[in-house]
């Protein structure tokens, strides 16, 4: 096939490209201003207690290289807990904590690590290591969320959300992330996550990719994604929705997890969504665009 | 669509007044008002060969003066065997390089090449040249410009008694420095290798260039009017030459020129295209007890215009009064590394918009390429730049074990890297091979950041993202390098800096290219698959 082939059949789909996302979805509809209330998730969790949308409780934030003796203190009763950068991107710079081992923290991968190497993870998030432009950043310690039990068999070491796309505060796609071995247990499709496209109305998964190609099972344990209800749906779409309109973007992609005691919970929100979702759902996001605008 | 049609508008605006000022550039021959700056640029290049002996460490070259109106620049400095170093000496108008010895063993066969660009009758000198001019041309402060010297036996009763022959009934300083040019241009030219002395021409009869200079200051300084030797090339056509030789007296508070081989004399008729290289006695080369054999190499600088050298219409007065040909050398360099920095930047738009390359950085690529430009060998670019690479990851592995803050493991990190390049240079200096000295020119911060992202992208996505986005980086990198490194690139924006509009055009239009990369053609593949599945619409 021709690239001037590909090129228009990708065209006649309705696939979003990654030039028209940033100049005609990012520029146009995202405000600049708007982007530091986004990127930071210590801002999203009072947005979003404000409006109502429960998040995962923030236990302590971090801010500088002082705070980091009150370190032993924060962490030494706490059982299981999470540790990200306020500010950081695709992932990065994340550390599930899901138990103890005596003096040692057990992470989601069962590997071990010692007061000093936490301490050390500390550090780089607040130098800035994994934030956007890497600036000097917050590094924020959060309830771990334990995911419902309806996602355990199909996902691997780690917390399954669901990725709502939100084109002008209404919902055009959505997918379940399911992490695996190869994404290290992260919920990034460009890491090696399981990308699911789920029904709008339903909220069944109908069609799922992995590395870009079509999968109808969990890679590593090997369950049936096809076919997957996700809990609480309407609820999901609905919170979705609200934060989309609290924070006055156009194009976003909000992170939704699901705790086994609390329900759904708004993880974090996304101002530069990626395209993998297109793959995971098999449609064309400008035909989305296309059909909410005739909608509104 | 608005925007888009904004980005076209005026991308074709700044194309087509662009255009405009090439197009009118062109017609009223104002493409080239450049090398203005004297009536001709020459490229000239020493080449010398000769054997070192086991107690010889070094040879000493004397490099031309930048003065009155000959400029100077551009020099370079090659040799396989020797290591140059400029001699520092009080008097800033005398420069020197001494040529050392690497190994010290025994006699050694050694070449060097030494190469300039010049100017000659530049209208308007620069500081240092008129300085230097004052301090060249002072009068003779002692009397070393009137006592007999190695081949210039001025007190000998032969050269007196010639003199006085020679002088006549002249009175004037002029007249008595032009009888004993008369004298001495009657004697015959015998072109020939080695140059005798002074008296040795007197009484042979004929001699060549240097020997019948030798003899004009030797008959000048007899008659207490102070004289020099003078060395130094006609620059003319393509050729290869040796030294000429011709001389200059101090005569009415000024050095007057006088060439008795070719009948010069006087500042006035003096030709425009002697070259001066040396002045006294002294020589090219002092240290090698055995002569070294060498010769120059003359061309025409190819910007040169050496007829019509003034601008005719009132067009080509403003045009020259634009052009950035009137910069000095120093400042042009600079301009000429400017010009290429936004097609560096056009280049890298396009790797990634249009083609969608992933790289470490936006711009350090650019900057990655026009530092293998600047090496003229982009092969070793490569080989140390993937080299330092590696090794800094693997030091970046090593410090990770001491858990080090972020800023204070970066500066350890850039510390490593530049020991191993000083390693990799001592090394490459001790088995001889070349290339390496152009290290310095690497932009170490970018190289140290570059290995800090490849470090990060490895543990968090894994090698073979790491290794991708370092391939993309060296893609772009040599692309930008390999698009540039034609001369003619860097010489046509110099001539045209209009082409700049072109270039902020372009990167307009880039900027609102809202189709796929090409790497999106085949990055959604699956939904192409669809389609053929389904045979219809997804």
């Amino acid at each position: 096939m021709t690239w001037w082939g590909r090129f228009r059949r990708l065209r006649r789909l309705g696939v979003l490209g990654m030039n028209r996302r940033n100049s005609e979805c990012i520029l146009d509809l995202n405000p600049r201003s708007r982007f530091p209330l986004v990127d930071s998730k210590r801002r999203m969790r009072d947005l979003c207690g404000a409006i109502g949308v429960p998040t995962p409780q923030i236990h302590a934030a971090l801010s500088s290289h002082s705070a980091l003796h009150f370190l032993p203190g924060l962490l030494a009763d706490r059982q299981d807990f999470v540790i990200k950068p306020d500010r950081g991107a695709a992932g990065r710079g994340i550390l599930v904590i899901i138990g103890r081992n005596g003096k040692q923290f057990v992470r989601n991968n069962g590997q071990c690590l010692n007061l000093d190497d936490i301490r050390q993870h500390v550090s780089g998030i607040i130098s800035g290591l994994f934030s956007l432009g890497g600036w000097m950043d917050e590094a924020l310690i959060q309830q771990r969320v334990v995911p419902d039990p309806a996602f355990e068999r199909i996902s691997f070491q780690g917390t399954a959300d669901v990725r709502v796309l939100v084109y002008k505060q209404a919902p055009a796609l959505a997918m379940l992330r399911l992490p695996t071995r190869k994404s290290d247990g992260r919920a990034n499709l460009h890491q090696g996550a399981v990308g699911a496209g789920l029904d709008l109305v339903t909220g069944i998964v109908h069609r799922a990719a992995w590395c870009g190609r079509l999968t109808d099972r969990h890679p590593d344990t090997g369950e049936e994604v096809l076919g997957f209800q996700v809990p609480h749906w309407p609820e999901i779409l609905c919170m979705a929705r609200r934060v989309s309109e609290a924070v006055q973007m156009g194009y976003l992609g909000v992170d939704i997890v699901l705790d086994r005691q609390q329900g759904p919970l708004l993880l974090e929100v996304n101002a530069r969504p990626g395209l993998a979702i297109q793959i995971a759902n098999g449609r064309g996001l400008l035909k989305r665009f296309a059909e909410i605008d005739s909608e509104v | 669509m608005g925007r888009t049609w904004l980005s076209v508008i005026t991308a074709a605006v700044l194309t087509a007044s662009s255009l405009g000022v090439f197009v009118a550039r062109r017609c009223t021959q104002g493409a080239e008002p450049g090398a203005r700056l004297g009536d001709a640029s020459w490229n000239v290049t020493l080449v010398a060969a000769g054997t070192l002996g086991a107690q010889e460490t070094s040879i000493t070259l004397v490099l031309p003066p930048a003065f009155r109106h000959q400029h100077i620049f551009d020099e370079r400095f090659q040799s396989k065997e020797l290591l140059h170093r400029a001699v520092k000496s009080k008097d800033p108008s005398h420069r020197e390089v001494a040529w050392k010895r690497a190994s010290t063993t025994g006699n050694q066969p050694v070449r060097f090449t030494y190469s300039f660009r010049c100017v000659t009758g530049v209208r308007q000198p620069t500081a240092a040249m008129v300085h230097h001019t004052r301090l060249i041309d002072a009068a003779p402060i002692e009397d070393t410009a009137l006592k007999p010297s190695a081949g210039v036996e001025s007190d000998h009763q032969e050269i007196l008694q010639a003199a006085r022959q020679a002088l006549g009934t002249a009175e004037s300083a002029v007249e008595r420095a032009r009888a004993l040019f008369d004298y001495v241009a009657r004697v015959e030219n015998e072109p020939g290798l080695d140059s005798p002395s002074a008296l040795e021409c007197l009484r042979a009869g004929n001699g060549n260039a240097g020997s019948k200079s030798r003899l004009l200051v030797a008959l000048c300084r007899s008659q207490g009017i102070p004289a020099r030797l003078v060395s130094g090339l006609i620059l003319a056509g393509d050729q290869e030459q040796g030294l000429h030789h011709w001389a200059e007296a101090w005569v009415d508070h000024e050095w007057l020129p006088m060439c008795p081989t070719y009948q010069h004399f006087g500042r006035r008729v003096f030709p425009k295209n002697y070259l001066i290289v040396t002045l006294g006695d002294s020589g090219l080369f002092r240290g090698a007890q055995v002569p070294l054999k060498h010769g120059f190499l003359v061309q025409a600088f190819e910007d040169s215009t050496a007829e019509g050298s003034a601008p005719h219409s009132i067009w080509q007065k403003l045009w020259w009064r634009l052009s950035l040909y009137r910069l000095r050398p120093a400042e042009q360099h600079v301009v000429r590394f400017l010009l290429l920095l936004p097609l560096a930047a056009l280049i890298v738009s396009v790797f990634r918009t249009v083609i969608g390359v992933f790289t470490y950085g936006t711009f350090a690529p650019a900057l990655l390429g026009l530092a293998f430009l600047d090496l003229r060998a982009l092969h070793w670019g490569l080989v140390i730049f993937v080299a330092t690479v590696l090794v800094g990851w693997a030091m970046r592995h090593m410090l990770d074990r001491f858990h080090l803050l972020l800023v204070p493991r970066t500066a350890a990190l850039l510390t490593l890297i530049v020991s191993f390049l000083l390693i990799l240079i001592v090394l490459a200096g001790h088995y001889g091979i070349s290339g390496t000295l152009y290290i310095s020119l690497f932009p170490l911060v970018i190289l140290t950041h570059m290995v800090e992202r490849f470090w990060t992208v490895e543990v968090e996505d894994g090698a073979a993202a790491s290794f991708k986005t370092l391939l993309g980086t060296l893609l772009v990198a040599v692309a930008v390098s390999m698009a540039l490194s034609p001369a003619a690139v860097s010489q046509w924006m110099f001539r045209y800096p209009e082409t700049l509009g072109i270039v902020l055009a372009a990167e307009l239009l880039i900027g609102r290219y809202t189709g796929y990369r090409l790497t999106e053609l085949y990055r959604f593949d699956e939904l192409l698959r669809d389609e053929d599945r389904n045979g219809g619409t997804v």
